[in-house]
């Protein structure tokens, strides 16, 4: 994975927040939009009844009179004023406890100080009046506290409004109760009021809790099932990264066994073609009748020495292959003279001259094997390149020094340098520029390096490459 | 013919063995001086040419894996001049590369390391046959025979010559190389190496040669050597 799982989720966290915000927000938008609605409902309620005491109600009392069923000065706000029915109906309805909105009519210079606005509102009254706008809702802040605020006109809808409005036609009882009765200065049809609703946001939110919280948890859910299936490929992606690293393992660990019995072989074919030469040798003075007794027991020590010879061999790639449970001191001088020792027989095939120089033979904690696997897969590395290249004085150079008090081990080849375009690749996995490589060999000796605590480099020389462990 | 002594053949012959490892060296040399006249070890590549260009081996045996140049690098120079020396080639590897190079280099045989003694034998007489061109007897003049084997020369009466060590090999240095000439230097190189040679020496032996089988079939080339023919 090329990113890091915790780079993932935090994106992805932050765009979960971006969503739940824009999906608030929408849910918000349309909670309003809804409440806008309404509360356009309820005024539009609100005058309708204002209507219809003006059309209905007030011709009728006024009929009434005529036919003197009623008093000729008969005059109740309860029956005549629109807006003392219209604020009763409220008060009824707020009583009852199944509103939670303010209503109230605006008027300039009203009969019912109740009616007088406060500076918002008479600004608003102020644009009705000069025509501004048809409807007016707004979120308006009152005490701190957020409210929606809906206001609607009021019509001079019809002369009987005028009628009571004016001081000269008022009625007389009317204008016992009320003293003065401001002029309306107005025609039939200008806006003389306008009557407002205002409701808390909270409450408006409060009644979408549902939906919210609906809403909410479906996409907590949505993102938690995400990001467990984020997880859950991260999971994969770790365990098959896992599997790939011992896989490689096992694979770099074959084709170093391989090695080392190629190396054994070597190490083995000549002592077996020695004591196969002396048993041949034996049998044919024998065959001859000249086997003497010296003869005998001089080809029965030589034998000896080469079954020695070879056991001492086993003994030696034995302990390498012995798997090192815990971490042990070692020398640099028994891990460099081990390698070489390992490799003898190939150098010696191969001609390689390898000069050691210790120094500063210096002690590491560690696991001595898995230092000796890796020179002996550079050393090797350095034979193949010797090969490849028909180089003809091979020379390996292995130091161990103190470099400002660093140890440090270099193993220095003249088998020529490797193409700059390519070093830096060399420590890749499955990276390999020859036919029967695995690519495998220099990667896992970088990993046995760092796993002990080492690092290791490379780097050309004039005519080869010097590769560098720095404990 | 007995099957018991075509190696008895090699008897008067010299070989060259060429391997690295000192022990194994000795061992092959202990074991050849059984069936060979002489036999002279060498350790590599170059030393091994040098010697073969001195022209004195009856046959080679090579290890290939050996120091400056490959045994089979060696026995291609020696065929540049020398198309006739049987070789045995000693070798651990049985890669097909080695194999091809081989089988171009008309060895006598292959051994692969370790080998056992039937092998090594069956090589050395396949050797022999070569040496002798296959053919045991040989019909030096219409009335004898020369018997490899038993270094005999068998005339049609019946009557039985044996010839000694030096007569021998003369004999079939001569046979090998019928109507050629032989020069008193080739013969010199060949029957004493290192040690003074005299034409004296050399003219006794011919001498003998001629008593025993015909008095004709060497020819002296006044102050050059001799030719044989047959």
């Amino acid at each position: 994975m090329k990113y890091s799982f915790k780079i993932i989720v935090a994106l992805f966290v932050m765009l979960y927040a971006v969503i739940t915000l824009l999906f608030f927000n929408f849910y918000r938008e349309l909670a309003m939009k809804d409440a806008r609605q309404e509360a356009i409902f309820i005024l539009d309620t609100m005058n309708a009844i204002r209507d219809y005491v003006s059309t209905v109600q007030r011709p009728l009392i006024e009929e009434l009179k005529e036919k003197k069923l009623l008093a000729a000065d008969f005059f109740d706000p309860k029956l005549l004023s629109s807006s003392y029915i219209t604020r009763e109906i409220y008060n009824i309805q707020r009583a009852k406890k199944n509103i939670n909105y303010d209503y109230k009519l605006i008027a300039t210079n009203p009969l019912n100080p109740d009616h007088e606005g406060n500076g918002f509102e008479n600004e608003i009254l102020d644009d009705f009046k000069e025509g501004k706008y048809q409807e007016y809702s707004q979120i308006i802040k009152e005490n701190n506290k957020p409210y929606f605020f809906v206001g609607l006109p009021i019509h001079n809808s019809h002369p009987s409004c005028l009628e009571c409005h004016t001081m000269n036609s008022a009625p007389k009882r009317m204008i016992e109760q009320y003293h003065t009765i401001p002029d309306f200065q107005s025609k039939v049809g200008d806006v003389i009021a306008m009557i407002t609703f205002k409701i808390p946001v909270y409450s408006i939110l409060t009644y979408h809790i549902n939906e919210f919280v609906v809403g909410g948890t479906v996409m907590f859910i949505v993102f938690v099932i995400f990001i467990l299936f984020i997880y859950k490929i991260y999971r994969n992606e770790q365990r098959l990264k896992e599997k790939t690293t011992m896989l490689m393992m096992s694979q770099n660990r074959l084709a170093s066994m391989g090695e080392m019995i190629g190396n054994i072989s070597h190490q083995w074919r000549q002592p077996l073609a020695q004591v196969g030469a002396i048993l041949i040798n034996l049998e044919l003075h024998s065959d001859k009748d000249k086997l003497t007794k010296e003869k005998l027991t001089q080809k029965i020590k030589e034998a000896n020495e080469q079954l020695s010879f070879m056991s001492s061999t086993i003994d030696d790639f034995k302990n390498f292959f012995m798997p090192s449970t815990s971490a042990k001191e070692f020398s640099a001088q028994e891990v460099i003279f081990r390698a070489q020792k390992l490799l003898s027989a190939s150098l010696e095939k191969y001609a390689i001259d390898v000069r050691i120089d210790i120094q500063n033979n210096f002690t590491r904690l560690g696991y001595a094997n898995e230092i000796v696997q890796v020179l002996i897969n550079i050393m090797n590395n350095a034979k193949e390149a010797f090969l490849a290249h028909e180089i003809k004085e091979r020379k390996i150079e292995i130091c161990a020094f103190l470099d400002n008090g660093v140890p440090v081990i270099t193993l220095q080849n003249n088998a020529g340098r490797i193409n700059d375009a390519i070093i830096e690749k060399i420590f890749d996995p499955y990276f390999t520029t020859k036919e029967s490589s695995s690519g495998l060999g220099l990667y896992m000796s970088k990993m046995i390096i760092e796993k002990n605590g080492a690092t290791l480099r490379v780097e050309n020389s004039d005519d080869g490459v010097i590769f560098t462990i720095i404990f | 013919m007995s099957e018991c002594n075509l190696l008895d053949v090699l008897s008067n012959k010299k070989v060259l063995c060429v391997e690295d490892e000192a022990c194994i060296l000795n061992n092959i040399m202990e074991s050849l001086e059984l069936f060979f006249g002489k036999v002279v070890g060498v350790k590599d590549g170059i030393e091994a040419l040098d010697e073969a260009k001195s022209n004195l081996y009856d046959v080679l045996m090579l290890d290939i894996s050996i120091p400056h140049m490959d045994g089979l690098e060696v026995v291609k120079k020696i065929r540049e001049f020398d198309k006739k020396i049987p070789i045995i080639i000693l070798s651990a590897h049985t890669e097909q590369e080695y194999l091809w190079r081989a089988v171009e280099l008309k060895i006598t045989r292959y051994l692969v390391k370790p080998y056992d003694k039937n092998t090594l034998i069956k090589a050395l007489e396949d050797v022999a046959m070569e040496l002798i061109g296959h053919m045991p007897m040989f019909q030096v003049t219409p009335v004898c025979k020369y018997d490899f084997c038993k270094k005999t020369i068998c005339h049609q009466e019946g009557e039985l010559v044996h010839l000694s060590k030096s007569e021998s090999r003369l004999l079939e240095y001569f046979l090998k190389r019928p109507n050629q000439t032989v020069t008193y230097e080739q013969l010199f190189d060949y029957m004493w190496e290192f040690e003074q040679p005299s034409k004296e020496a050399l003219k006794s032996i011919v001498k003998e040669l001629r008593k025993k089988i015909d008095n004709n079939f060497i020819k002296n080339l006044y102050g050059v050597g001799y030719v044989c023919e047959i």
